[in-house]
């Protein structure tokens, strides 16, 4: 199974790194959407250090969604799946290999999303990276497992575009509201102690929905 | 009497109110070669998927080498190897890079040089290392049957493969299976073309509607009659 | 040729039942706006906590209903439960929004906005939010054998939320007028008796009328299926 796990991702990930179809758009929609809401907003210093982290995940949201139907509007355009599913792995494993291609490239995403971000928006850090890695690997460790659940389901029907979000955002927020308050903790000096209940939905958030995606999956990709 | 390759007993299909396939039976030995005809929607892609463990059955069981598909799906997958006519390859990679993937998913040993090897037997020496949505269509399609048969498939599936192929192209594949690597393997083969599949086959059957309408050894069936036969199965109102 | 039913295939909605809802909602009706007492501080308006409260509690029986249709459904493989389960999304979408709505117009009067953030809300609207993700990919999800297994697997997922939901609401903050019906002081203490009998009688009623539009939905849903499983027989037979 580990076997399969790590020729599938290092697949995916040498696919994507000839294309850059997938990170290209998230980072530079990041990057749009960080704009726009400069221009819709223009917070000052103060403003920053309140909405900042939610500034921050809603940006990094919006791309993930968009980067995961890319994802899979590219897989389903190679007939990519299917012929997955005739090798001799179990759908399981497929699931685990997407939702590990999917973290790398929303860790990726949410690195540069948060780059931009301090230069934007001209936060200071003081040695806070460590911190701010563990949330931004837990929030992409929790969207991965629904993402890719959702997206498989979304990439199956007629309208994935509209459909991703709406089944993914309503289920993610708790996701959402503990990554926020985490980034806010950290942002403002506090650090993650002060915020460890929220540290502690996030890990179950991740646990859980692992699990469940794991365990549904191959309910998904049946025929 | 030795086990049959494959045996697919009561199959049935539904997809909610549809009926793609309804009690099919059919039974067939190692190293035969069957090609089933039928018009579109008759249900031949749907039961090709399904002995492939792409699709699950409704009703009725396949077995492979007497050992049910659905109980276990991976080692059927093992032996199997399946041609539709979507290539099921990465168009950005090389036609190398797909072959020694799926070669390493197979878990086959030496996977890179197997690649190579079966590549070759395609005639695809000079352009395995060219990214896929260079080739043509032919070409697509030897690499799409290199990557079948990269792990050694008892038996070898091709949905519709004479689709879309130039004459030149056709007579390749028509070689190809009446040469070592398809003579070895047990092979179904579905079309709606009567003019191709018939050359090599030991048995021919017509799909109409989900139902298997006629199955005969090629040896019964007298010579230009097959168009005849085809019209007088998939003609007329199910009773 | 047709398939066997393990559920009776067109259930009309028993005269008992029309009857217990008729009943039930008049009686609930008279109570809320005659019978039960003016609340002291939010005057009349409070009577509408008669008709909000039984409405989420009979939507939050939706949501186990459409949870175990589906789980029982990816079990057997039986569309009577995927039937179930549509109807029951549906209904219970239609019942959260009366609750959504009932509640913008109790707010603002009291709380002075339509809307606010507060947990216990926020949590219901995500609730409906669901929902209506879950009766979109009933209409765009395809064919019916894959709508039905991806809106159980939503289901699942959905109903799996919910306690992380509501932790990470609750946390996040809290308005909502304090627990009336459940206090310290055990079930119902926190209301006089004429009070708790008429949201009683709400809740009657509430759960009544869910059921009537559901078995009348569902007769409705099990018609449109058998035709549409008639019609492509009928087209397979057709075709020369």
């Amino acid at each position: 199974m580990f076997r399969h796990t790590f020729i599938l991702i290092s697949k995916d990930l040498r696919l994507e790194w000839r294309s850059k179809e997938v990170l290209s758009s998230t980072v530079f929609f990041a990057m749009i959407a960080l704009t726009v809401i400069y221009f819709g907003f223009q917070p000052g210093r103060f403003q920053v250090a309140n909405v900042g982290p939610g500034i921050l995940w809603t940006a990094f949201l919006f791309s993930a969604l968009l980067g995961m139907n890319r994802m899979f509007q590219a897989e389903s355009e190679r007939g990519g799946l299917e012929g997955l599913m005739l090798c001799p792995v179990n759908r399981t494993t497929l699931y685990l290999a997407k939702c590990g291609t999917l973290f790398v490239l929303l860790t990726t995403t949410i690195a540069a999303t948060f780059f931009i971000f301090i230069i934007f928006f001209n936060v200071r850090l003081v040695g806070q990276l460590p911190q701010l890695a563990l949330v931004a690997i837990l929030g992409s460790l929790g969207l991965s497992a629904l993402g890719i659940s959702f997206g498989a389901m979304a990439a199956k029907t007629s309208a994935r575009d509209i459909l991703l979000p709406l089944l993914l955002v309503p289920i993610a927020i708790p996701l959402l509201i503990a990554a926020v308050k985490c980034t806010g903790a950290i942002l403002a000096g506090d650090g993650l102690t002060t915020a460890r209940s929220w540290v502690q939905l996030l890990a179950a958030f991740d646990v859980i929905f692992l699990a469940a995606g794991y365990l549904t999956f191959p309910t998904i990709l049946e025929e | 009497m030795p086990e049959p390759a494959i045996k697919i007993s009561g199959l049935s299909k539904h997809f909610g109110p549809t009926t793609a396939l309804a009690d099919v039976d059919m039974s067939l030995q190692s190293g035969e070669f069957l090609t089933v005809f039928g018009p579109n929607g008759s249900g031949k892609t749907t039961m090709m998927r399904i002995i492939a463990s792409l699709s699950r059955p409704s009703t009725g069981s396949v077995e492979l080498f007497g050992q049910n598909i659905c109980k276990a799906p991976s080692h059927a997958r093992q032996r199997i190897g399946f041609v539709t006519h979507r290539s099921l390859l990465y168009s950005s990679l090389s036609g190398f890079q797909n072959v020694r993937f799926f070669a390493r998913m197979f878990g086959v040993d030496n996977a890179a040089d197997r690649a190579r090897e079966i590549l070759s037997a395609m005639g695809l020496e000079h352009r395995m290392d060219d990214e896929v949505f260079t080739y043509s269509r032919g070409m697509e399609q030897r690499c799409a049957i290199a990557r079948a048969l990269v792990h050694h498939p008892d038996v070898l599936l091709l949905d519709e493969p004479f689709s879309g192929l130039d004459p030149d192209a056709t007579a390749r594949l028509q070689n190809l299976l009446a040469g070592p690597e398809g003579r070895s393997r047990t092979i179904i083969l579905t079309s709606h073309d009567l003019t191709h599949g018939v050359k090599h086959a030991d048995r021919v059957a017509i799909l109409a509607r989900g139902h298997l309408e006629f199955s005969a050894p090629v040896e019964q069936i007298e010579a230009g009659t097959m168009p005849d036969i085809y019209r007088e199965h998939t003609r007329g109102n199910r009773g | 040729m047709s398939r066997d039913r393990s559920v009776n295939p067109s259930p009309t909605p028993s005269i008992a039942l029309v009857g217990a809802g008729l009943v039930t909602t008049l009686l609930a009706l008279y109570s809320a706006l005659v019978f039960a007492p003016t609340d002291r501080v939010q005057g009349d308006v409070q009577r509408l906590f008669y008709l909000h409260v039984p409405a989420a509690l009979t939507m939050y029986l939706a949501i186990l209903l459409v949870f175990i249709a589906s789980l029982r459904y990816l079990q057997t493989r039986d569309a009577a439960w995927d039937e179930l389960a549509t109807v029951g999304a549906e209904v219970g979408l239609l019942w959260g929004t009366i609750v959504l709505l009932t509640g913008a117009m109790w707010a603002k009067p009291i709380w002075g906005a339509w809307w606010t953030w507060d947990a216990r809300l926020t949590s219901f609207f995500i609730l409906w939010l669901i929902f209506v993700a879950y009766v979109m990919l009933r209409s765009y999800g395809g064919e019916v054998e894959q709508v039905a297994r991806f809106c159980a697997v939503l289901s699942i997922l959905g109903f799996i939320g919910m306690p992380i939901t509501h932790y990470a609401v609750e946390w996040f903050r809290t308005m909502h007028p304090g627990p009336v019906i459940m206090t310290e002081g055990g079930l119902g203490r926190g209301l006089p008796g004429s009070m708790l009998a008429t949201f009683a009688l709400g809740l009657a009623a509430s759960v009544a009328l869910f059921s009537n539009l559901f078995v009348l939905r569902l007769r409705l849903e099990q018609q449109t299926r058998r035709t549409q499983q008639i019609r492509r027989h009928l087209d397979l037979m057709e075709t020369p």
